[in-house]
């Protein structure tokens, strides 16, 4: 049988504390996407709910899977 | 084209390759992002065209229920990783705990939606009533969308529960362990995919009134 | 695993596994036997839709009622199109000769997920028997043409519903290939495989495995809401309830424009193989080749809504359509002068495979430049919605794609089987088939151009002349089909036995297997070199070679 050198583990292991910093931020976030909303910026509003949004999902992509 | 020798032997069929099997998620994943894709151009063409009938028609929504939902899924994402941190460091039993969590949180998101969309339903709106075709073209493909777009994330949270359980069943059996948990990651980053298509379509169809 | 290696070491065709019979196959998780499992149901399905194909035919050969009423040829059409497409043209040469190739052509045992893989076929299958079944279902056959145009599917009573979901899982079957394919490529390639030593079958089932990723969830859903529109009548595609119909076409168009190249794709990677070999020359213009898939594959997903210049839409996307589809044909093009400056003063040995090959070249050749006759604006407007249209695309589809296939299987038949056919009657019917071929798709070029709109059941009497010469040459068609599969498949049984490793002189990983190829393909995994087209034993082609490196 072939050996694959590539199933090392990740050196970069972070710790719980890391994932639960991440995951105040994103609670955060959200509060602020629900803030935002009640205030009328017109055809502005959706566009920063959903720039809330991407950013959210970039921070929680990186902070989860980035070394 | 010549060929030599390297290794001796045959190589046989079963190989374990993590980076593959990761890639290989990856892609599927993007599979997933535009299947919702086709949906989210759905709605902005609609958006763009009703503007002013999707904010009158978004105000029917609990953004409470919406907001609760979103942070069931935002924390039911954190178990999910926590329990791939548990694995690697080999603390099996807490992965279980965490797992578990993970899945008990997902119930409360589908019993939430259960109880929203029945509060719609015994308010007469639901696609095809009669009180949802007096409203205006804009509020009927509202309520179209949100009835088909929550529905199939309704339906990739179910498919992420059975994965996931089917996760809980292998990290009990031994087979996800400290050594071989790319089973486990894969799962959790279905999961995380679930979390990020609410994420936008949250505010979507809650915040726009 | 616990076997030796002395139990590998044996023709994939005679191992014995876990199960046996038939169980061995359909459960099997080697890429060849589902490559063969791929290839029979293909074939299954492909003579179903040649059955409906030619009633169709027979039904047109005079105006008026001859052998069907109105309603049972469009339910004919409908599923001539969506087997053809769905179950033939699109699985035809990724999952058949991909599976059964791409891992042998790139030196590896398997390909990255075999689970997967098999889940594939089983999601083909079911797909593939849903969509049969819907023609005896209570309610009748769908009839709404393969492209489910709304508001139509909506409206029409027929069971559109099993039609669309077999679409659906079809679809999904092939996601899972073309995953499991860009995977394999990128981490499966044997040691000094780097991606310019890839054979060019290889690079055009990259692309295309990148486009049945990256197109084909867009289809997924549309069909999906569809069936929703259907059943739940949300409105989205119901201008009744402010929906928008034309949407549902850009939705449809965005996956089923880049499927084309999906379906062709493949075909032009196997000419790309079989034309260095018969004429023992080096390929021309490698890199060319290659990237003019990968352009293919990235320009053919921009032009979708060529297919809807009467539909409804802004001058400037019109025109910016139409310059965008002409641009694919520059690729295509390049294409086609690569293999003829192959041939160029190659050494050339007309076996069948070539002449499938060349075959290919000819019927895509016309087939691409009417297409680009319909990507002209102002003419599309005369011929939209003509046989004119059928005429182009059978001769993409059929006369490209389908004689890719044939190619291919007259190529690769005796490394898969250990048989050989007989030449001289592949020959033979190779001829039938282009001869009525091109008798069977002229004149629907000529009768298109003249206003015979096409889908329609009657027609005035004066097309009677082209549809009778049409409906002929099917019958010859037919008879080349009849005489190349009955050929093929008695190679499989009184065939000569070969049993040396190279029937060609091919120079790519799949001529140096044993034949048919062990389990695990190689005797010992192999490391590559040199390119996959570089040819000793000619002398032109060696100097040619030395030169290009210059």
């Amino acid at each position: 049988m072939s050996e694959h050198n590539t199933n090392d583990h990740k050196n970069h292991d972070h710790g719980y504390g890391h994932y639960i910093l991440i995951w105040f931020a994103l609670l955060i976030l959200t509060g602020l996407t629900v803030a935002v909303a009640g205030i009328n910026f017109g055809n502005l509003t959706i566009i920063t709910a959903l720039a809330i949004a991407s950013v959210k999902s970039f921070f929680g992509v990186k902070g989860i899977y980035a070394p | 084209m010549s060929t030599t020798s390297s290794a001796p032997g045959v190589e046989t069929h079963v190989h374990r390759d993590d980076e593959g099997s990761r890639l290989g998620m990856w892609l599927f994943l993007f599979t997933e992002l535009l299947l919702f894709g086709g949906m989210f151009l759905v709605y902005a063409v609609y958006k763009f065209t009703y503007t002013e009938q999707f904010h009158l028609a978004a105000k029917e929504l609990n953004t409470l229920f919406g907001a609760l939902n979103t942070i069931i899924l935002l924390t039911s994402s954190l178990t999910m990783v926590l329990a791939i941190v548990a694995i690697k460091r080999g603390q099996k039993y807490l992965s279980l705990f965490f797992q578990l969590m993970t899945l008990a949180m997902a119930v409360g998101f589908l019993v939430n939606k259960y109880f929203e969309w029945m509060a719609k339903i015994s308010h007469g709106i639901y696609p095809g009533s009669e009180q949802l075709l007096e409203k205006s073209n804009g509020e009927i493909l509202f309520f179209g969308l949100y009835y088909v777009m929550t529905g199939l994330h309704g339906l990739h949270i179910v498919i992420g529960m059975a994965v996931i359980a089917y996760m809980t069943w292998f990290t009990w059996k031994d087979k996800i362990n400290q050594d071989q948990y790319v089973r486990l990651e894969s799962a959790g980053l279905y999961w995380h995919l679930v979390d990020i298509i609410w994420i936008f379509l949250f505010p979507l169809f809650y915040l726009i009134s | 695993m616990s076997s030796t290696t002395n139990d590998v070491n044996v023709s994939y065709l005679d191992y014995k596994g876990k199960h046996s019979g038939l169980l061995g196959w359909i459960l099997s998780v080697d890429h060849k036997r589902i490559g063969i499992l791929y290839l029979i149901s293909m074939m299954v399905f492909f003579a179903v839709g040649v059955t409906f194909g030619f009633l169709m035919r027979l039904e047109l050969i005079a105006p008026g009622r001859t052998i069907i009423d109105p309603q049972t040829y469009n339910s004919f059409f409908t599923l001539h199109g969506i087997i053809m497409i769905f179950l033939f043209i699109i699985p035809g040469l990724p999952a058949v000769f991909g599976n059964f190739f791409l891992p042998i052509m790139i030196g590896a045992a398997d390909v990255a997920f075999p689970r997967l893989n098999l889940l594939s076929w089983w999601l083909f299958v079911i797909g593939g028997l849903l969509a049969v079944t819907s023609v005896f279902l209570p309610g009748g056959a769908p009839d709404t043409g393969w492209t489910f145009y709304i508001p139509y599917s909506v409206r029409t009573t027929t069971n559109v519903i099993p039609a669309l979901m077999a679409a659906f899982i079809l679809g999904f079957s092939s996601i899972l290939t073309g995953l499991n394919f860009v995977v394999t490529v990128h981490r499966l390639r044997a040691p000094g495989m780097t991606f310019f030593k890839m054979p060019l079958f290889i690079w055009s089932l990259y692309s295309t495995a990148w486009i049945q990723v990256l197109a084909t969830p867009i289809i997924g859903i549309t069909l999906l809401l569809v069936v929703a529109e259907r059943t739940l009548s949300i409105g989205i595609f119901d201008p009744a309830l402010g929906g928008d119909p034309v949407l549902f076409q850009h939705l449809f168009w965005i996956y089923s424009h880049p499927a084309v190249y999906i379906m062709i794709i493949p075909a032009m990677g196997v000419v790309s193989e079989i034309i260095p070999v018969f004429s023992q020359r080096t390929i021309f213009g490698y890199k060319f080749i290659a990237f003019s898939s990968v352009a293919i594959a990235f320009l053919g997903s921009l032009v979708w809504a060529h297919h809807m210049f009467t539909a409804g839409m802004s001058g400037v996307a019109m025109i910016a359509f139409s310059v965008l589809t002409f641009l694919v044909s520059i690729p295509s093009a390049i294409k086609v002068f690569n293999w003829v400056a192959t041939l160029y003063k190659g050494s050339i040995i007309t076996d069948p495979p070539l002449l499938y090959a060349l075959g290919f070249i000819f019927l895509f050749s016309i087939g691409g430049f009417t297409g680009l006759i319909q990507g002209a604006l102002s003419v599309n407007l005369h011929i939209h919605d003509t046989s004119f249209i059928v005429a182009h695309f059978h001769y993409v589809m059929f006369g490209g794609t389908g004689f890719g296939i044939f190619a291919a299987m007259h190529y690769w038949w005796p490394k898969m089987f250990g048989r050989m056919y007989n030449k001289l009657i592949a020959k033979t019917g190779f001829w039938v088939l282009f001869v009525g071929f091109n008798l069977l798709y002229f004149p629907m070029f000529v009768m298109g151009w003249l206003g015979m709109p096409r889908r329609y059941y009657d027609y005035l009497p004066e097309f009677q002349i082209y549809h009778m010469l049409s409906t002929v040459g099917s019958w010859i068609l037919i008879t080349g089909l009849l005489i190349m599969f009955i050929n093929l498949f008695n190679a499989l049984r009184n065939g000569k036995k070969v049993t040396e490793e190279n029937s060609w002189g091919g120079e790519t990983l799949e001529w140096s297997t044993p034949t048919p190829p062990y389990l695990f393909n190689f005797k010992e995994a192999p490391t590559v070199e040199s390119g996959p087209y570089e040819y000793k034993r000619n002398e032109v082609s060696e100097t040619e070679v030395k030169e290009e490196k210059v």
